[in-house]
This record gives structure tokens, C-alpha cells and sequence, in this order.
């Protein structure tokens, strides 16, 4: 994480940032403090407004990701194939929210507005591992099974 | 005057680009809204202040949309009416609706929308959703759960001072204004300047007070209790009740504090012509060597601003405590006291006050920091209405000041006690003159003047967002001193005075002063025989090394 | 490989048109090819697995080809595979996943057809020797039924090949344009065309790109807006990522309309392998020359870049998304000015949506006139559907401009089932319902905004009796209410009361007292008069289209929201809250297979005695209804 941190450039111009902000996400999972604060040095951007900008958006958690990453789509294919009972039920399993990771940094959860699979809804995944056409009763299982695994 | 267009089916005009609201405001009619801020760049957030276009039936926001030729609107018409009230009762319908408990009642602009709407039942129910509370700063207290999210505070957080210590954040139902990683204000890069606090138009953002708890101490006969009252308060209170003499407002406020249960009640501006006559010191000192900008200002909110925003300035910043710790750590030899309080117009001496270096072992030298605001609220708890039965003059060694001391507070008013001072010991009658013009409206200004033979210039700038316009100036022009303070009218328009911080009040608070300046012949902080007694007694020439 | 530049030259103005003909599916070939629909839905579906099995089956041994293809945009059929043996017809297999592998390749690389179920169509070929008894794709109902124009080449074009794209044609429209039209021209064609922007704001392209032309300002920007969030919307997400060529020519072609020399490529970041392929293109398409600097010569500078959406609803709104783009919070901004004034950096910006500009090199190689020919009152071309929910075909489908919602239907609906269906619900969160009655309602601008409907990006979501239209308004509402970017309080506190009120009225009561069954029938009273609010004042089209849904739900099943208010009934069965599973004590012989499968462990009870379920931990899921043998299970 020093390393990158060390390796962006002396200065950063405002519509760079969410694109630094992606790179430090998909390197590391999430977005760290110290880093809104060194974008802030580099950009002359205060680090309140950054975090404002970086909280508005859907794809930055601002804690770790858990052991096990799970998905879950919310598209409206889903929902009427009643996803909503499986994100309300996965999140009662993995004891998380929506952006949170549970107090044991197991499990953290994403929603996502549709991940494209619509003739296969719901659709969970775990660790990048797809469920499709998961029933309530199966979600219990999926999660335990990738436990297992690891 | 080049576009015409109609108002509720008049004839009106309007200059090209205007915004309708603007317009509407010249013409006379005014229209409610939360999010409108002069000075700051409009959002279009709070949609109170729509109004129908007459041709189409559309309800348009007249703060961002500009008049165009021949538009036909009307201001106040059943369907403007209708959506202008759901609009506010659905803000009520998440909104704690304490207005009892609520510190702002009385002041409130969503109170008083409801109330010029007639919202007179409730028409929504459901679940509200409170924002946290944040109360990590010693000055300022942000309770989310009133928050009505008009972006004020964020808007002139970002665009007057471009410090952005809080922003909106998150979105759809969850927006929130919070600090960055929402850690509270005091571990932010708020600098405690309560320009949020004056921009609120609800209970969201409120100054701090512990009040009750001062009262508490108050019946405690233990303890001895003292206060000193800054010169601003002083004119705030006059203004308030009408009183037009400085030093009459002054002497209400001591008896009326003595009464209270004071033994001591004192006036800042002894401390103030200590503070000038330090400054003075370091400048003479400062004139032998090389040269460089001496930043000089008692403003807390600059202090943190250059530490947290500018560090490079901090080498150029003179190092004397400002008057109200000047007071503390003075008082705490010459006149000990168990509690002391201070009257400041100003949050961010709030702020001062819980700093390290004014601590003793954690433990704050000044043990209750007042706003103006308290102050009166204070005398109206316990009875006391101004003006007051009787006057009395403040406590020794506060029973003499210097005008300087007082005028300390207003625009220019280190600049001119400095020089007052540097006059008296030079001997010379120094004459000031403005390179720039000074109005109270000013901004930034410059002067000059002779000193033994030789020129030197010396700069004011107040507004932190005019420190930074100036600030390669600053650096660059060679001032023999630069004062700086974070409100626009000094301390005049502190965020903690009682009364509403406009332009007119401000222009009365100053009056009441400057007529107490011109005709005080004790014009210098060296005309003070208890500043010239002190020096004198205790064989120093300063107290504060500018090292 | 030959230098790129010289054959795309060659290519789009010599004779040399087919130079990439060995990357056509119509020659024959000598040893099996197999194309496999990599895509997102399909990788979701197992496609990684059937390729894995595909490379398994022929081991080294056997000389084959796999070739990635794009999709048909048919995604119910995923994985969708197709095989050319030697000699014969390209075929086509749906839904093969991994474990059919072998039982597919065994036979078709022997000539016999396997089972029926898994075959879609063929494509038989001048030349080689079709399969019999199988239909000619473009014959099949589901195909012959569409319009397919942006859609023509899905299923054959390879998505990671500029050859492939070259030879069906691609970058000739740009060629042309480029080198035969001024600017002006291509705005006035674009223009004639009355193409309208796809994203839902319908208004006229041409318009658009002359307003930004005529701006004389020497930097502009030209904007694809692919950053789709709609629920039930994948069009967009089916363009990108299976012909990403067509995206850049459309933005080539309209950059240069525009006069602009930068583009960008506005799409989502949880759109891996759509970024991934069009990253591809645009090196490809920076090799052939036809981006970049002096692009053939003309003197015309066009650079492509994508910015990868960090993700939100509203900055589908060209205000919010140029916010966005600029590094600030994506909320929208009060117009004018409009970005074709000031956009982008303050520069002359023109937004369009990624499906209006598909529809761009048609027009310039095909003509304004043309494109007319198709569609309906002021509303031409064709439009693509994303189809979802309770049909048989799952995926985006393309119909004249203006069909009905029942000529979608019956493309989608297979065996006749379309009696059963209830409602449809066209346009996302922005849109609202159309009742059985109304499926002759022609989907074309005018028609829809007159009956108070929304288009959007073409979502196009069946639903049946199993589908309960108060539960689908409160899954909308809450998705806007999410969504909203929170600046402006119609928007955010309106939606947050409408989804309150519909929740009061799907759900049983705490307690029964008078004061809240007064606050459920106060709040039906309240949803017109909020959804108003919102239609006249919500800063943004997001808020302004929100309630929709709920006054369209309103106006025509009304019967619905009445069963749900007075009789606590939801017909559908969808609202969990409404209703609660009991224990028929009698019937129940304690088999305990119920307290097994129950996700929540609501069920309790010991073996061979009746057992019982705990209500507060029982979430209505059904399983144990489902489940049991005895009807021992009653839903209440």
C-alpha cells in the first residue's frame, strides 16, 4: 500500500481523483483514510470534500472487505423472483449491511444493481463464485460451503 | 433595465441574466426559500422558491433560472402556494419537531416558514431519520437530526473559506454533512470560524453553550468568581438594548455582573493594550532585523487555519497569546480567582480556550468561554434586563484602558493601536497614510507611514477566503506587519453575537465604539497608566518573547 | 499479421472488401469450429466451465477452432454455444452448460443432432449442407418477429475483433463520413433522420449535435453515456460488451459531427468485461488509424477515453454525469445552461445515450430516409427492449419504434401463456404500468408521454398473477429513494414518505388501534398529492418520472391497493408482511422435513408430533408450504 501510495504523481488534478480512488479500491478493497488525505495534499482538494465525493458513489466501502465478498443482485429480474427475501435473509446470515463487513471480518456485503444475468435471478456471489437461481433454504449452504473450502 | 417580463400580471424589469428571485427581491416581493445564500452560488435544493410560469402552469425555481423576455409568472398563486407548503411539511415530517428544547426557536427559518405557510397540523407521519450528533468541538455543536440538507454550511465551508471541512455525503436517503470519514469537526480541518453556524437556517448548527452549568457555579459561595467582557460584547449589548455610549453599556454590564455574583468583572481591552503593547515590542524589535512579514492577530480560527491549511506561514506568525489568554495567564498572578469566565463575540475562542497551551495540566485557564448570545441570555435567566439600575466601573486593574484597547475589536483595529503605540514611543506623531482606502467594507487595506526618517508599509486583511487572495502579496510586499482576522468586520460580526451579523448592525456595533475612541484622550495602549504601571513595577519591558 | 492501418485502408476504400474473410462464419470449414457466447450474463450462466469442458473434450487431439462470439442478446438461452462441423451449417445450442458438453460435441461432430431441447437454430450457408428439420435462425418466431438493425450482426460479429467488425461492414459508414461530409451535413442528416436519444429523454440527436456545432467554441466534448443502471435495463450493457466497434463508430461519427476532438466513453465500473472490450477496440481501432491524430489524412483529431462510472442512478442525467466526470458529487445541476453551452470543463458537451449512437453509422451509410421508413408518428427507427420477468425469452430484443406491448409479447412469450399475463412495467424506475387492457399501446414517444409513461432505456419487465403491483411500486420507490442523488427535498423526502406509505399498506399492523389503521388510509389519500409534488418541483427527470410507477399503479389497479388497504389481502401473495403461515395441527405428522428446509429455524417441534412455527422468526419465504407432503401448512 506504501508502495502505490509513493508511486502516484507529485500532483493530481480533480477529475483524476475517482479514477485513483478506483485504483486504490481495486488494489486494496477499500478506501483507507490516509489515502483521501495524501489525494488531498496532492490536489489541494480539501479531504472532507473528497470523502464527500468518494460516499456519493455505490463502489466505495470505506472498510476492508471481508474473508468472503458476497453479492448479491437487486435488478428487478431478481426481485420478482423474490430477491429481496435473499438480501434480507443474507444479511441476517453473514450479520452484515449494505457497504459493511461483519464485527469478525468475515463477511462483507455489495449490493449491485444488476449484475446481467437476468434469466438467472437471484443471482449470488461469493468471492467471485456464482449462485444463480438461489432459493432462500440454499443460502444457509452457500455460505457455510465456502467456508468449508477455505 | 433591458427585459421585460410580468409579475402576478404587472409589468416589471429586469437587467439580462438576472435571476428571478433577485429581481423579485428588488421589486419588493419576497419569496421564501432555505438554500438561497447572497454570495453563494445558487442550487437550486430546497425548491421553496418556485413559482408558476403562467403560460405553461410549470412551477420553475426563481433562484437559478434567469428572466427571460416576456415570461409571465406569477409568486404566489394556489398551486405555488400548495407545493411550497407540502414541500415544508414534508421537511417538518423528518424533522425532530423539539422546537421547544430547540436552542433556535424563535430564530428559526424552517419555524418560521411553517408558521408564514399556516402549517398549523400534521399531515405526514413516518419514520424520521436522525442523523447522528456531533459535539467533538468545543465551539460548535452539529445536531444532524435538524439538519434540513440545504447545503449552506458545505457551500460556504467550500466557496467563501475552501476548507471543506464538511460536505455532503452519501446520497438518496442516507445524504448526510459530516467531516471526512465522519470523525467529528474537531478532527477536521475545521478552523472553528462558526461561518456554518451563522448560515444555518435551522437548529443543525448552533454554537456550543454550557450555560446551566455556569449557573450552577454561580450559586456556589465557595468559589470566587471573575469575567471579563470583551469590547464587541459590550457594543452588542448596547446596540441590543439601546444604549448609545460605550462606556454606559460598559458600566450596566459590570454591576449587573457584579450583582449576579462576580466579585470581579472586568473589560478585555486592558488585555488588548497589553496585546498591542507586546506587538509593538516585537515590531521595533522586528525593524532592526532583516526584514520579513510579521503575521499579527488574536483571531483563533487564523491561528488554526495557517497551522492545519498553510504551515509554511506559521514561522511569520507573531507568537503573543492573544488578549483573551492574555487575560488568564495576567489574572492568574495579579488577581486569582477559582472561576473565570470570558464574553467573547467569537465561537473559535471557545476553541482557544481548550488548546494545549492554554491549559493548565489539561485543565483550561479560562473555565467558561461565553458568546455574546449566552451573555444576554445569561442576564435575562437571572433577571437582569438592560439598562440596568445602576453602573459601575470594571474591577481593578481593568479600571483604566486605553481607547486603543477597545477600538482593538473593530475593522483596523490592531493595525491602528500598533501604530498608535509606535507614535507614542517614538515621540513622533506618525501619520497614516492609506495607500488604499479604508471603509469598513473593505476588505483588504494598506497604509504607510514614516518612522525615524524611514517609510514602511503595513497591511489588514480580514476574511480567510481574502488571506489566501492575498496571501502572495502578503509574502511578497515587504509589510512591516500584517493584520489578520477571520470575520469580515473584525471581531464586530463575531458568529456568537446576539444579534443578526448584517451590515447595518455591524456599521452601529462600530459607531458606538469609534465614538468612544475620539473622544478618549487615553488613545494608546501606553497611555494606560495601569499597562505603564505594570511594565513599571515589575521591571520588564515584555512578558511575551516573539521567539 | 499485416500492418493494420494498411489493411483498414484497403479495406474501407479499395476493393479489398473481403480481405477478412476467414473471419466469417459462411465459408466452410476443415476442422470444427466452435463459437462460444462469452459474455456477462453467460459467464454468470456457466459459459467459463462449458469452455473449460469444450478444451477438455478435444484434448490436444483433435485439431478445432474456438472462436468467442457475440451474443444474440437472448440471455435466458445462456451458454449459448455453436458449432460448424466441416461441410455442414453453423448450429446453434442454448443452455449448454458444462456437463452437456460431451453429449452435444458427440453427436454434432457425428453428424447426428442431438437433443432437440438444446438447439436454437441454424444457419445454413449457400455451399454447405444444412441440418434437417431445423429452422433457419432468421426464420425462427423469436428472431423473424424482431427488427433487427443494431442488433444485426449480434451472434456473429466477434466483440474482440476489428477484423471481424471490418468485415461486416464496420468503419465504412465512418470512411465515408469522414471523407465525403462536412460536419454540418452529417448534423442535418442526423437531423432529417429524427433519430431521438434512446435514454428516455427522446430529444432530437441532430438537434443536439447542431446546437453544440454551432457553439464555434474550439473544444467540445462528445459524451456516450453507457453508465445503464436501470434495474431490468441490459441493453446498453449487451452493446458494449458484444460490439464495442459499433459503439466507437457511432462516436467517432459523432464527434466528428460535433466538431469535437475528445470523447468519452461514460460506463460503469462494475461492467468489467465491457471496459475490458472496449479498451481492446480502442487499441485496435488507434492501430488502424482510425482515431487518433489526422485520421486518414483529414486533418481531424478524435481521442476516445473511458471513464469508468464509480456508480449512481442519477448521473444517467447529463448534468450529474458530466458532475461526475469531473471529479465532483454526481448530483444534477439546474438547467440551463444546457451542456451543449456549457458541459464538460465548461466546453460544449453533447451527451448521448450508447443505444442512439448504435443507431448512427446505420443512418450515414443507410440514409436519413431510410431509417424513416420504420416506425411510428414522430418516432422512427427501432428500439431495443430489455425483457425480464415472467416470460419465456429473457433478454434484449429489438422491434420497430412504436410496436406495441403486445407485438413484444409475442416475440417473448412462446406457447400462448400470454393471457396470463397481468402487466407490464416499461422504463425502469422513471416508468410506470400498462394494464392487459392497454398492451395495443403502441410504444413510441408520443403515445407514451401522453398516457404519463416513461420509455427510459427500455426495460420491459412481464408480470404475472404471481406478481403483486404494490410490491414492484415499493421496489421502485426504494430504489429511487436510494438513488436520489439527495439534494433536493421533493425528491429525497418525498420518496422516503411514498415508500412509507406503501409499506404501511403491505404489511400487518402492530397493534390494531385506530390511529394507525387512520394513518394507512390517510396516507393512500397522500400518495397523489406527493407524487404531484414531485412531478412539478424535483429538480431532476429522476424525481420528476418517480412517481410514475405509483400513479399509474394508481389509475389502473386501483382494485389492488383496495384489497391491500381494507382487506389486508395481497392477491398476488407477495406481500410477506400481509400474511402468516400456520400449523394445520391435524394434518401434521411431524415428518419435520418443513423444520429442515425453513431458513430460519421458525420451525420447531419433535419427531412424529405436530409441529410449530414461531412467527417472529418466520420470514414467509413459503418453503415449508412448498415443502410438505400432508397440506399441513396453511397461509393465513
Amino acid at each position: 500500500m506504501e508502495k502505490f501510495m509513493e508511486s502516484l504523481p507529485e500532483k493530481i488534478k480533480k477529475n483524476e481523483i475517482l479514477s485513483y480512488l478506483q485504483e486504490f479500491q481495486d488494489r486494496f478493497g477499500y478506501i483507507e483514510l490516509s489515502f483521501i488525505e495524501l489525494l488531498s495534499k496532492k490536489s489541494e482538494i480539501p479531504s472532507g470534500k473528497i470523502y464527500g465525493i468518494a460516499s456519493f458513489y455505490n463502489q466505495f466501502r470505506f472498510k476492508p472487505k471481508g474473508k468472503f465478498h458476497v453479492q448479491v443482485c437487486e435488478g428487478s429480474s431478481c426481485h420478482v423472483n423474490s430477491g429481496l427475501i435473499i438480501i434480507e435473509e443474507l444479511k441476517k446470515i453473514i450479520k452484515t449491511d449494505e457497504k459493511e463487513t461483519s464485527s469478525d471480518s468475515k463477511y462483507s456485503l455489495e449490493i449491485i444493481p444488476c449484475m446481467g444475468a437476468c434469466s438467472q435471478g437471484p443471482v449470488v456471489s461469493v468471492n467471485g463464485k456464482f449462485f444463480t437461481k438461489v432459493k432462500p433454504s440454499e443460502l444457509k449452504q452457500i455460505i457455510s460451503q465456502q467456508d468449508e473450502i477455505a | 433595465m433591458a427585459i421585460e417580463f410580468y409579475v402576478n400580471n404587472t409589468l416589471q424589469k429586469a437587467e439580462k441574466g438576472e435571476t428571478i428571485l433577485s429581481a423579485l427581491n428588488r421589486i419588493g416581493i419576497s419569496i421564501p426559500t432555505l438554500c438561497n445564500m447572497a454570495e453563494l452560488s445558487p442550487t437550486g435544493a430546497c425548491r421553496l422558491c418556485v413559482v408558476e410560469n403562467a403560460d405553461n402552469g410549470n412551477l420553475i425555481t426563481s433562484c437559478s433560472t434567469p428572466v427571460s423576455a416576456n415570461l409571465r409568472i406569477l409568486t404566489h398563486s394556489p398551486e405555488v402556494i400548495a407545493a411550497r407548503k407540502t414541500i415544508v411539511e414534508l421537511l417538518l415530517t423528518n424533522h425532530p419537531e423539539n422546537c421547544l428544547y430547540c436552542d433556535k426557536s424563535g430564530d428559526c427559518e424552517l419555524q418560521k416558514l411553517a408558521e408564514e405557510l399556516n402549517i398549523r397540523e400534521k399531515l405526514f407521519y413516518g419514520n424520521k431519520i436522525f442523523g447522528k450528533t456531533d459535539r467533538s468541538s468545543p465551539g460548535i455543536v452539529r445536531d444532524m437530526s435538524k439538519c434540513i440538507l440545504c447545503g449552506r454550511c458545505v457551500r460556504i465551508c467550500e466557496e467563501i473559506l475552501d476548507i471543506s471541512a464538511i460536505d455532503l455525503i452519501n446520497r438518496g436517503k442516507n445524504t448526510s454533512i459530516e467531516t471526512v470519514f465522519q470523525k467529528g469537526l474537531y478532527y477536521s480541518d475545521c478552523i472553528h470560524c462558526g461561518l456554518c453556524v451563522t448560515a444555518c437556517p435551522t437548529g443543525a448548527i448552533l454554537p456550543k453553550s454550557n450555560l446551566n452549568q455556569l449557573i450552577e457555579k454561580l450559586g456556589d459561595t465557595k468559589i470566587s468568581k471573575s469575567i471579563v467582557v470583551s469590547s464587541a460584547s459590550i457594543a452588542d449589548m448596547a446596540s441590543k438594548y439601546g444604549i448609545r455610549k460605550y462606556e454606559e453599556a460598559r458600566n450596566y454590564i459590570m454591576a449587573a455582573l457584579h450583582d449576579i455574583g462576580f466579585e470581579k468583572a472586568y473589560t478585555m481591552s486592558l488585555f488588548s493594550d497589553f496585546f498591542i503593547s507586546e506587538a509593538a515590542t516585537a515590531i521595533l524589535e522586528k525593524i532592526t532585523k532583516p526584514p520579513k512579514p510579521l503575521i499579527i492577530t488574536d483571531c483563533p480560527a487564523v491561528k488554526k487555519y495557517i497551522q492545519t491549511k498553510d504551515p509554511e506561514l506559521s514561522q511569520f506568525v507573531c507568537k503573543i497569546p492573544p488578549s483573551q489568554q492574555i487575560a488568564a495567564k495576567l489574572l492568574s498572578i495579579e488577581q486569582k480567582t477559582d472561576l473565570l469566565v470570558s464574553v467573547s463575540p467569537c465561537i473559535a475562542h471557545k476553541y482557544e480556550a481548550v488548546q494545549t497551551q492554554n491549559t493548565n495540566k489539561g485543565v483550561p485557564e479560562i473555565d467558561f468561554v461565553l458568546t455574546s448570545g449566552e451573555l444576554s441570555k445569561l442576564l435575562k435567566t437571572l433577571g437582569v434586563s438592560l439598562p440596568y439600575t445602576k453602573k459601575e466601573t470594571p474591577d481593578k486593574p481593568a479600571n483604566s484602558d486605553s481607547s486603543a484597547g477597545v477600538f482593538f475589536e473593530t475593522k483596523h483595529g490592531i493595525t491602528e493601536g500598533i501604530v498608535r503605540e509606535l507614535s507614542l514611543r517614538s515621540g513622533l506623531s506618525i501619520q497614516l497614510n492609506r495607500i488604499l482606502e479604508i471603509k469598513p467594507e473593505k476588505d483588504f487595506a494598506e497604509y504607510e507611514f514614516d518612522l525615524n526618517g524611514s517609510k514602511y508599509r503595513v497591511a489588514a486583511v480580514y476574511g480567510i477566503e481574502n488571506f489566501k487572495k492575498y496571501r502572495t502579496q502578503i509574502l511578497k510586499d515587504n509589510y512591516l506587519f500584517v493584520e489578520v482576522r477571520s470575520c469580515r468586520y473584525a471581531c464586530l460580526d463575531g458568529c456568537g453575537q446576539s444579534q443578526s451579523v448584517d451590515i447595518e448592525n455591524t456599521k452601529r456595533l462600530r459607531k458606538i465604539i469609534v465614538e468612544y475612541d475620539e473622544k478618549n484622550s487615553n488613545n494608546s495602549a501606553g497611555k494606560n497608566p495601569n499597562i505603564k504601571g505594570f511594565y513599571r513595577s515589575n521591571n520588564i519591558d515584555r512578558i511575551f518573547n516573539n521567539d | 499479421m499485416k500492418n493494420l492501418k494498411d489493411i483498414a485502408y484497403k479495406t474501407l476504400f479499395g476493393k479489398d472488401q473481403k480481405a477478412f474473410k476467414e473471419f466469417r462464419y459462411e465459408r466452410s470449414v476443415d476442422i470444427p469450429h466452435i463459437f462460444v457466447e462469452r459474455n456477462t450474463g453467460s459467464i454468470i450462466a456457466g459459459i467459463e466451465d462449458t469452455i473449460d469442458y469444450i478444451k477438455r473434450y478435444f484434448n490436444d487431439e483433435t485439431d478445432y477452432v474456438l472462436i468467442e462470439n457475440s451474443s444474440l442478446g437472448i440471455s435466458s438461452f445462456d451458454p449459448v454455444i455453436g458449432v460448424q462441423v466441416p461441410g455442414r451449417a453453423l448450429i446453434l445450442f442454448k443452455n449448454v452448460k458444462y456437463n452437456y458438453v460431451s453429449t452435444i460435441l458427440d453427436s454434432i461432430l457425428n453428424h447426428i443432432l442431438p437433443d432437440n431441447d438444446f438447439i436454437i437454430a441454424q444457419v445454413a450457408n449457400e455451399g454447405l449442407s444444412a441440418w434437417p428439420d431445423i429452422t433457419e435462425l432468421s426464420e425462427l418466431g423469436l428472431f423473424a418477429k424482431q427488427n433487427r438493425r443494431v442488433l444485426k450482426n449480434f451472434g456473429f460479429v466477434q466483440p474482440e475483433s476489428i477484423e471481424s467488425y471490418f468485415n461486416f461492414g464496420g468503419y465504412s459508414a465512418f470512411a465515408q463520413t469522414i471523407t465525403q461530409k462536412t460536419p454540418i451535413e452529417v448534423c442535418n442528416i442526423v437531423e432529417e433522420s429524427h433519430l431521438r436519444g434512446r435514454g428516455g429523454g427522446a430529444y432530437r440527436t441532430g438537434k443536439k449535435w447542431r446546437d453544440a456545432l454551432n457553439t464555434g467554441k474550439s473544444l467540445k466534448y462528445f459524451i456516450c453515456n453507457a453508465d445503464e443502471s436501470d434495474p431490468g435495463s441490459f441493453s446498453g450493457r449487451l452493446l458494449a460488451e458484444n460490439n464495442p466497434h459499433l459503439v466507437v463508430e457511432g462516436i467517432l461519427i459523432g464527434a466528428y459531427a460535433v466538431g469535437a476532438r475528445k470523447a468519452v466513453i461514460y460506463i460503469r465500473n462494475t461492467y468489467s468485461l465491457a471496459i475490458e472490450r472496449l479498451q481492446k477496440a480502442l487499441e485496435q481501432v488507434e492501430k488502424a488509424g482510425l482515431c487518433g491524430e489526422d485520421i486518414f489524412g483529414s486533418g481531424i483529431d478524435i481521442d476516445i477515453e473511458i471513464f469508468k462510472g464509480p456508480g449512481a442512478y442519477v448521473c444517467g442525467e447529463e448534468t450529474a454525469l458530466i458532475a461526475s466526470i469531473e471529479g465532483e458529487r454526481g448530483a444534477p445541476k439546474p438547467k440551463p445552461p444546457y451542456p451543449t453551452q456549457e458541459g464538460l470543463f465548461g466546453f460544449p458537451t453533447v451527451v448521448n445515450n450508447i443505444e442512439t449512437i448504435c443507431n448512427v453509422p446505420w443512418i450515414m451509410q443507410n440514409g436519413a430516409e431510410k431509417f424513416m421508413e420504420t416506425g411510428f408518428k414522430n418516432s422512427f427507427g427501432t428500439k431495443l427492449f430489455s425483457v425480464s420477468g415472467k416470460t419465456d425469452v429473457i433478454g434484449v430484443i429489438e422491434t420497430v419504434m412504436g410496436a406495441s406491448v403486445n407485438d413484444i409479447l409475442d416475440v417473448c412469450i412462446l406457447d400462448g401463456r400470454k393471457s396470463e399475463i397481468k402487466a407490464v412495467h416499461i422504463g425502469g424506475p422513471s416508468g410506470g404500468f400498462i394494464d392487459a387492457p392497454n398492451f395495443g399501446l403502441n410504444l413510441d414517444y408520443e403515445t407514451i408521454n401522453s398516457s404519463k409513461l416513461w420509455l427510459g432505456s427500455g426495460s420491459f419487465l412481464v408480470l404475472d398473477e404471481s406478481n403483486c403491483i404494490i410490491d414492484i411500486s415499493k421496489y421502485f420507490i426504494r430504489f429511487i429513494n436510494n438513488e436520489s442523488c439527495g439534494k433536493c427535498i421533493p425528491c429525497r423526502e418525498g420518496s422516503q414518505r411514498l415508500l412509507e406509505i406503501l409499506e404501511r399498506i403491505s404489511e400487518k399492523p402492530q397493534d390494531n388501534n385506530k390511529h394507525e389503521s387512520l394513518l394507512r388510509f390517510k396516507g393512500v389519500t397522500q400518495l397523489e398529492q406527493i407524487s404531484k409534488l414531485m412531478q412539478k418541483t424535483s429538480l431532476c427527470g429522476l424525481g420528476q418520472n418517480a412517481p410514475n410507477t405509483i400513479l399509474s399503479g394508481l389509475a389502473k389497479f386501483r382494485q389492488e391497493y383496495e384489497e391491500h388497504i381494507y382487506e389486508r389481502k395481497c392477491v398476488a401473495n407477495v406481500c410477506r408482511n400481509l400474511k402468516e403461515y400456520f400449523v394445520i395441527i391435524d394434518n401434521c405428522v411431524g415428518c419435520g422435513i418443513c423444520a429442515k428446509k425453513c431458513p430460519a429455524d421458525a420451525i420447531i417441534g419433535s419427531d412424529h408430533h405436530a409441529h410449530f412455527i414461531v412467527q417472529d422468526r418466520c420470514i414467509k419465504c413459503g418453503v415449508c408450504e412448498s415443502v410438505c407432503k400432508f397440506n399441513a401448512i396453511m397461509v393465513k
